[in-house]
């Protein structure tokens, strides 16, 4: 018999859409159920795996939130130093382990690649890769069946030490941007039950007394370039708009251009200056709308072919080197 | 005069002309770009067909391109719907109206 006899070379359609379909369950169960998992719920669940690993029933904690979470083992190592051992190591021998072999004999080939993409259910996510091909090649595994359904029940993310178990129950509520980042100007993006939450503007993360700030526009423009964090800084000056922040910094104007619109005489500006948080000086492009006739200023980098207004906002559209020229709107409205 | 297959813009839209719809899904979503500051969309009205490709965009056929601030824009012909974006030091972003 072939020694890769049965192993999977690609995909069917079907097998594809199935993929997407389980990876779309795991994020719907870990960022939108709400799932609030009890005691009662994991006990037996927690006290099989301890028996498992040949531990006794450990003390399990239930926090509502990760940094709960991670206080609690912190506040519990210092008095309990038996916390401080770990034992994850023995709880996926026994688990992960038992179909490890079945599901990489069976997929780890050179054509079909396997892309791992975190999606929040904790720091682990093994198992929603095993998810998949449990469908598709049956692992008739009790042990994982059981370690599923544990994880199923609303585990955000779980340690076992020694003596104590600690689970984070999922959060109550996640918010996103149109391109699946986790945002929010109005709340809290990532809400827990006990109100620890996670500030995020646009996939970036803020603590709470500074996302206030900037939420509420308390921050000046100096504020906002003495900022450390670059990614910060960054998307602070895009929620503000560059105009705002621009108009308090007295940039150089690097090339200018008249033009009438709605007759009304306009002006086009390329327009620079050193907002500290790139290895040039920081560009922009001031437009007018055709139709609003309102200002917009958008950054664009500190190139030779945005040194020209037609050549920034050709940019702007993905038309670069020597593409420019084949920006040629007949019609802006 | 716009003619057909011209290269057109709309705020931060830009219908550039193409040969044809390369691969791409048949799409029911006529909403070509929905802007998270204002609330405002670019939508298709008429028969033209949207098709989709990740986050490719394409038009084929007759329509009008309409906005609640900007004018709208009659079209003709196969067309990708290019967003604008804008420079930032870590990753570029697309332009949101």
């Amino acid at each position: 018999m072939p020694r890769d006899m049965g192993k999977i070379y690609k995909l069917t359609p079907k097998q594809e859409q199935l993929m997407n379909k389980i990876r779309d369950d795991w994020i719907n169960l870990a960022l939108y159920s709400k799932k609030q998992v009890e005691f009662k719920d994991v006990e037996s669940d927690v006290e099989w795996i301890y028996q498992k690993i040949g531990l006794k029933k450990p003390l399990v904690i239930i926090m509502d939130s990760y940094y709960g979470m991670k206080v609690a083992e912190n506040v519990l190592s210092q008095v309990e130093s038996q916390v401080r051992n770990q034992v994850w190591n023995q709880v996926e021998s026994q688990v992960r382990n038992q179909v490890w072999n079945q599901v990489w004999n069976q997929v780890w080939n050179r054509e079909l690649v396997y892309v791992h993409q975190w999606f929040g259910l904790g720091y682990e996510t093994w198992w929603s890769f095993y998810d998949f091909f449990n469908n598709i090649i049956p692992f008739n595994n009790p042990d994982y069946d059981r370690w599923v359904s544990f994880i199923k029940k609303g585990i955000w993310s779980v340690d076992f030490f020694n003596s104590v178990c600690v689970i984070c129950r999922l959060p109550v509520s996640v918010l996103k941007d149109g391109e699946g980042r986790l945002h929010s100007v109005s709340e809290a993006s990532v809400q827990w039950g006990d109100k620890l939450d996670n500030y995020f503007i646009h996939g970036v993360s803020f603590d709470k007394e500074l996302w206030q700030k900037i939420t509420k526009r308390t921050l000046n423009p100096k504020e906002i370039f003495k900022l450390q964090n670059t990614a910060q800084k960054s998307i602070t000056l895009q929620l503000y708009g560059y105009d705002k922040v621009l108009e308090d910094m007295k940039p150089k104007i690097i090339y200018e251009q008249e033009l009438t619109i709605k007759g009304t005489k306009q002006k086009y500006q390329v327009l620079e200056t050193d907002l500290g948080d790139d290895r040039l000086p920081a560009r922009f492009v001031k437009v007018v709308c055709h139709s609003t006739l309102k200002q917009t200023v958008l950054r664009v980098p500190n190139i030779r072919q945005t040194e020209t207004c037609h050549g920034a906002i050709a940019w702007t559209f993905g038309f670069e080197g020597e593409n420019e020229k084949s920006y040629k709107p007949v019609i802006e409205t | 005069m716009m003619g057909m297959g011209d290269q057109v813009r709309q705020g931060d839209l830009l219908i550039d002309p193409r040969k044809k719809v390369n691969e791409a899904n048949v799409s029911d979503n006529k909403v070509l770009a929905e802007g998270e500051a204002t609330g405002h969309k670019h939508r298709i009205q008429g028969q033209m067909q949207v098709y989709r490709q990740e986050k490719q965009i394409f038009l084929d056929g007759k329509g009008q391109l309409v906005h609640e601030e900007h004018s709208p824009l009659e079209l003709e012909g196969t067309y990708e719907v290019i967003r604008q974006r804008e420079y930032n030091p870590i990753n570029n972003r697309t332009v949101q109206d």
